[in-house]
């Protein structure tokens, strides 16, 4: 009796295994699917898509990230904050370890735990918050994300806030431009500065705009070793002070450029040397999902600014990747090993349910592949001074030979001293949602009338409003 | 096996069970408002209403009343200004200032005037009742009472983290400003610290 509850025991282990690896694949699928529908640049689909992803398990924070994202996509701002919220609470609560997940990841297969974002994505979903934010013109709400950042770095580093596989730098580089925005220009310094630190670190060029901003802030708070220090390195010789009664406004806009690399398998099943079973390796790779787009520009009454590559989410994975290689690696080898010797112990009972064992357990140990796959592949920022009033803009996505791809026009008004931060996705061309948001979204409450007429102008010349703009002279 | 045993086993079966299924079902206990119920560590109602109550009380308390009373033989008219949420959770300010206005109003110490958005909405309500409105009950426009003194304030935290160990302390600073001539009149403080232990482990 004690025998037969045994084996009864072990067929329901083998069947539990299979139903895991039928799961296995049909999330795989319905990733893809999403990945699919974004590509093509209709987010509300992918929304569609995602939800065949459970919202319990172990793939809810990745759920959560990535439903966040697509409404932001889908134009759906407040939803996209109520989303990434609750993918805050879920990774807060992953925070702890769970030795039954943990003991599966060795013994099982490694993506048999709960999905829990790497650091740099952690980063993002506060980087995603504070643009959602900033985007609903909420500066208090975007900056309480900039302290959460800097919070969660210190958890990582007390010492000195770095994330230790990067990631930091553009986070650390919007906080400064949110701090200055909110007028908390010592933050705003200490920000860019840590950005600076973490773009060397990275190995990462230092967009100009952040090292000027790093000129302006420690000229304004009497540093001058250290202003004299950038503009030796920076090799700038002209910038703009600090005016803390500026009667123009700031315009920022983030461009969120294709999709981020997704994680594919790479494995090899190869048969036991001497046994008549089977081995497996399985291991992640990133497989970089590169976008056409070579430049931006960005069109304010007449003069064009270039847009900068801020962050190259496709090396931070990369980086975070090789990090964790080592382990990985360690537990396919651990989980060969607990497979053959379970496996041995089954063949004394019963050859076929060893059989079936050893088939089913090499089946399921897949390799983790599991990301946040609806970020984008690359982000740049620019941002220019315009006056305050009713400002036309264009944002113009350039090819390799320097022509215009692609392009995006809106209209903003602003308060003098306030800064406005816009966002733009674009996979392949600017995703409709975008369009609208550009158009309608960014307008205020001041001047409407203003703003309709010169949209109005822009639909019938066809050309740029610098019509009745005043010249920034600069 | 034991008949007995057998028995026993499948009791404990049974009781298993149903302890699980307990386990999963949604659970709603209603508490008392004065219980403090401290789930994340984060910033919550008992932290907004002790504040607000401990703050008011502390304003009212101080001699600017008197002195108000004193120079214009009227009770002081307060509005409550702009309160910032400067501290790194997002905290909804908006039940904060709506504990501050009860505890003022519930004080009888001061009269009390709607702010901003609500006094717009009163606004267009009053214009909407003319001509819609019998004449003796309509309230009429260029009544309102302006404001004496305008309350603002600011949350800030400091944070500071050690291993799985983080204290999170809260300040809480108002300020009542006179309208008349920009002086301030009374300045209130209250910290709240807090010690979080994160577990090592999760189920």
């Amino acid at each position: 009796m004690v025998v037969s509850r045994l084996r009864r025991a072990r067929i329901l282990m083998t069947l539990a295994l299979l139903t895991v690896l039928t799961g296995c694949a049909s999330q795989g699928a319905l990733l893809d699917r999403v990945d699919s529908d974004l590509g093509s640049g209709q987010p509300e689909r992918a929304l569609e898509s995602l939800e065949g992803l459970s919202d319990s398990g172990r793939n809810r924070s990745l759920y959560w990230l990535n439903r966040g994202m697509l409404l932001r996509m889908s134009g759906d701002i407040d939803g996209s904050i109520a989303a990434f919220e609750r993918a805050k609470d879920i990774i807060g609560e992953l925070q702890a370890i769970s030795v039954s997940e943990t003991l599966a990841a060795w013994a099982v297969a490694e993506d048999s735990g709960t999905y829990v974002p790497p650091t740099h994505e952690h980063l993002l979903l506060h980087v995603y918050q504070a643009l959602n934010f900033l985007q609903r013109g909420d500066m208090d709400s975007a900056r309480v994300e900039a302290l959460q950042i800097d919070l969660g770095l210190r958890r990582i580093d007390p010492a000195n806030g770095r994330a230790p596989r990067g990631g930091d730098a553009f986070p650390r580089y919007l906080s400064g431009v949110i701090f200055e925005a909110a007028g908390d220009w010592s933050d705003a310094l200490i920000a860019y500065r840590k950005a600076y630190q973490a773009y060397q670190r990275q190995n990462a060029p230092v967009p100009r705009d952040l090292q000027l901003a790093l000129i302006r802030f420690t000229d304004f708070q009497g540093l001058s070793d250290e202003r004299d220090g950038y503009l030796r390195e920076f090799g700038i010789d002209a910038w703009e002070p600090v005016d803390p009664r500026r009667q123009t406004a700031t315009l920022v806009i983030v461009l969120h450029d294709g999709q981020a690399p997704r994680l594919r398998e790479e494995g090899v099943v190869l048969p036991h040397p001497s046994e008549n079973r089977l081995l497996r390796v399985s291991l992640p790779a990133l497989q970089a999902r590169p976008s056409s787009l070579t430049s931006a520009r960005l069109v304010v009454a007449g003069r064009e600014t270039e847009a900068e590559l801020a962050d190259q989410i496709a090396d931070n994975a990369d980086r975070w990747l090789s990090s964790l290689l080592p382990g990985i690696t360690a537990r396919v080898v651990a989980r060969n090993v607990a497979r053959d010797v379970a496996t041995r112990q089954l063949e004394q009972e019963n050859e076929l349910l060893a059989l079936l064992f050893n088939v089913a357990g090499t089946v399921v140990d897949n390799a983790d592949v599991r990301s946040w796959r609806s970020l984008p592949h690359r982000l740049y920022l620019v941002r220019v001074e315009v006056p305050a009033g009713p400002t036309a803009w264009q944002l113009d996505v350039l090819t390799a030979r320097g022509g215009v791809a692609d392009q995006l026009q809106g209209v903003v008004s602003l308060r003098p001293g306030e800064t406005r931060v816009l966002g733009a996705h674009w996979l392949g061309r600017f995703l409709d949602q975008s369009r609208a948001a550009a158009s309608t979204g960014s307008s205020s409450s001041v001047a409407d009338s203003a703003l309709k007429d010169l949209l109005e102008i822009q639909q019938m010349t066809g050309v740029r409003a610098e019509v009745g703009l005043p010249d920034t002279g600069r | 096996m034991h008949p007995v045993l057998q028995h026993v086993g499948r009791w404990i079966f049974v009781a298993a069970v149903t302890v699980g299924l307990t386990a999963c079902a949604t659970q709603v206990d209603r508490v008392e408002r004065d219980v403090p119920a401290d789930l994340s560590g984060r910033w919550n109602d008992t932290d907004s209403r002790l504040v607000s109550e401990e703050m008011i009380d502390d304003m009212i308390s101080r001699g600017w009343i008197q002195r108000h009373q004193g120079r214009t033989g009227s009770r002081p008219t307060v509005i409550i200004g702009d309160v910032r949420n400067l501290s790194h959770e997002h905290i909804n300010v908006n039940t904060f200032v709506r504990d501050i206005e009860r505890e003022l109003l519930n004080s009888g110490e001061v009269t009390f005037v709607a702010s901003g958005v609500e006094r717009d909405a009163i606004r267009s309500e009053r214009d909407d009742q003319r001509g819609n409105v019998r004449e003796e009950t309509r309230s009429l426009p260029g009544r309102e009472i302006g404001a004496d003194y305008v309350l603002t304030g600011t949350i800030n935290t400091i944070t500071d983290t050690e291993g799985r160990t983080e204290v999170a302390y809260y300040q809480v600073d108002l300020a009542l400003t006179s309208m008349a001539d920009n002086t301030r009149v009374w300045v209130g403080q209250k910290e709240i610290r807090k010690i979080i232990r994160r577990g090592l482990f999760r189920s």
